[in-house]
């Protein structure tokens, strides 16, 4: 049986953290989901008209690399790529399960997620895949990073959110992923 | 003149033709030598006055094709004949088109249209840009560049001197024509790279098939000069990097069948007088009147005595009797036309 780490120490990181991050640090983003229902795609796996939920203002600790610029024959352009983490409890509170493709917006800029890294586990351990009854309750997954670049979408189609929070997924019980619930 | 020439001893001027012959022709070596005058040397260049044309007023400007002009036409004809438009987010958009690599200035400044706030382009955009200009030797030239001898030579539907009135009519007076000559031009091909980026290749199918529909037509400017292009074929390029946005690109190459007029000066130097007219003429007829003071009637009477018809027949009456003025006829003024008026009275 394992010594630390048990669910009320991870309960006492998850409480200052979020506290650190939504009242001291308090670095915000908006984040636009996309919706896969709404969006058609074509042959080549693109959808010219994409849809995303409205956003939603959640707090992270954001990295930022410098802009770095390249020139072609269409004249220079600018890059920038940055790291966004949160805390992954403020995403299960949302019911929001970020991946690739979902758009940031930061200082007026949008962010496409090019990765998602969810490997910081306190104690090493993840209640969510114990393989003995032991030590379910020890540890925890404890932060969501998405590295993004900037992107060069300029207008979104946006589907409003109910309630503030996504939408339900529901496809491990046979249902639909992502189905809203108006 | 050279005979008063005031030289500087320190300075000595050395001579020139015109200073030898005349000490030739004072020193005597023959009669009549020397001679006491002879004529000022001809400053006056060996000119054809017939070749002296003002372009005052001229409408018509020196012909010059540069390649400057071969760009234009191909950017007018994607902004004007072309129009590539895309779909984005159900909208229709213009797609830019731009000269490749311009400056940087040009490029994110005055261009900032097609970028956001952090000067990120925003796509799609189509540049074109010239690659090579390769003479062409199948076709004919002007031979010799220091004494071109090949013009084409074009008639000016209207030239001022024709100005339409009725003496013009009267006097038969033929219309005067204004002539162009321009040198033949350099053939050359024109080779363009340029590329389409798009965000989907959606939006690339239908910009390609635009380009496509035109290639082997003549481009440019209907008012301007329009010159054949030929696409051959496409490339495409969709790539997706980490860190970065999709890529869809498609490349393909424009060839530019074109010629070239320079405005260099010693092609202004070499060439031969661009207008020309030609040779202005007008009929006269000598009209004259002429009226009957004794002797067989004339004009169109009632006897049946010979009656001269034209000026000729007049003539000829006089000359087969000898006599002159056997009629008997007075020139009174000059007159237009044939007519006879009266028995007495004849109009030529």
């Amino acid at each position: 049986m394992a010594l630390f780490g048990g669910s009320r120490d991870i309960s006492l990181f998850n409480t200052i953290s979020k506290e650190l991050i939504n009242d001291i640090i308090q670095t915000e983003i908006a984040y636009y989901k996309f919706t896969l229902e709404h969006t058609k795609v074509n042959v080549y796996g693109e959808a010219p008209q994409k849809n995303y939920y409205e956003p939603i203002k959640i707090a992270s600790l954001i990295d930022r690399s410098d802009q770095t610029w390249t020139s072609d024959e269409f004249g220079p352009d600018v890059n920038q790529n940055i790291t966004f983490t949160f805390l992954r409890k403020e995403f299960i509170n949302l019911n929001l399960f970020s991946d690739v493709g979902d758009l940031i917006l930061f200082r007026n800029n949008f962010y496409e997620v090019d990765g998602r890294i969810e490997n910081q586990l306190a104690f090493g351990k993840d209640p969510d895949y114990a393989l003995s009854t032991e030590t379910s309750d020890f540890g925890g997954n404890f932060s969501i990073t998405l590295s993004t670049h900037l992107s060069r979408i300029e207008k979104l189609s946006l589907v409003p959110l109910k309630g503030g929070k996504y939408p339900t997924t529901v496809k491990s019980q046979g249902g639909e992923a992502n189905k809203l619930e108006y | 003149m050279a005979d008063n020439k005031n030289i500087n001893p320190r300075r000595p001027i050395p001579s020139d033709r015109y200073d030898k012959l005349r000490e030739n022709l004072s020193s005597g070596f023959a009669d009549n030598f020397p001679v006491e005058s002879f004529p000022p040397p001809s400053n006056r260049a060996n000119i054809i006055k017939g070749d002296i044309t003002t372009r005052k007023d001229d409408t018509v400007r020196e012909v010059y094709i540069g390649l400057e002009d071969h760009d234009k036409a191909i950017a007018y004809y994607f902004e004007n004949i072309i129009k590539p438009h895309v779909l984005v987010n159900g909208e229709l958009t213009k797609v830019p088109v731009l000269y490749g690599s311009a400056e940087r200035f040009k490029a994110v400044q005055q261009d900032g249209y097609y970028r956001d706030k952090e000067g990120k382009i925003q796509t799609p955009l189509i540049y074109f840009k010239r690659n090579s200009v390769e003479k062409r030797r199948d076709l004919g030239n002007k031979i010799d560049g220091n004494n071109p001898q090949l013009y084409y030579t074009f008639q000016e539907k209207y030239t001022k001197k024709n100005q339409y009135d009725n003496f013009s009519v009267l006097q038969n007076r033929v219309p005067q024509k204004e002539f162009h000559q321009v040198v033949i031009p350099d053939f050359v091909t024109l080779t363009y790279t340029s590329t389409i980026w798009c965000d989907f290749i959606s939006q690339m199918n239908g910009i390609i098939e635009s380009i496509n529909y035109s290639s082997d037509t003549y481009w440019g400017d209907p008012e301007k000069f329009k010159f054949n292009a030929k696409i051959d074929n496409f490339g495409n390029t969709t790539e997706l990097n980490v860190g970065d946005n999709r890529i869809v690109k498609t490349d393909f190459t424009i060839t530019l069948q074109g010629y070239l007029v320079p405005k260099s000066i010693n092609k202004l130097l070499s060439q031969k007088p661009q207008k020309s007219f030609s040779k202005s003429t007008f009929i006269v007829n000598n009209e004259v009147s002429l009226v009957k003071l004794d002797g067989p009637t004339l004009g169109r009477g009632s006897r049946t005595d010979r009656v001269p018809q034209d000026r000729g027949e007049v003539r000829e009456l006089t000359n087969s009797e000898g006599i002159t003025n056997s009629l008997n006829v007075e020139h009174l003024i000059d007159g237009i036309g044939f007519s006879a008026i009266g028995d007495d009275f004849i109009i030529f």
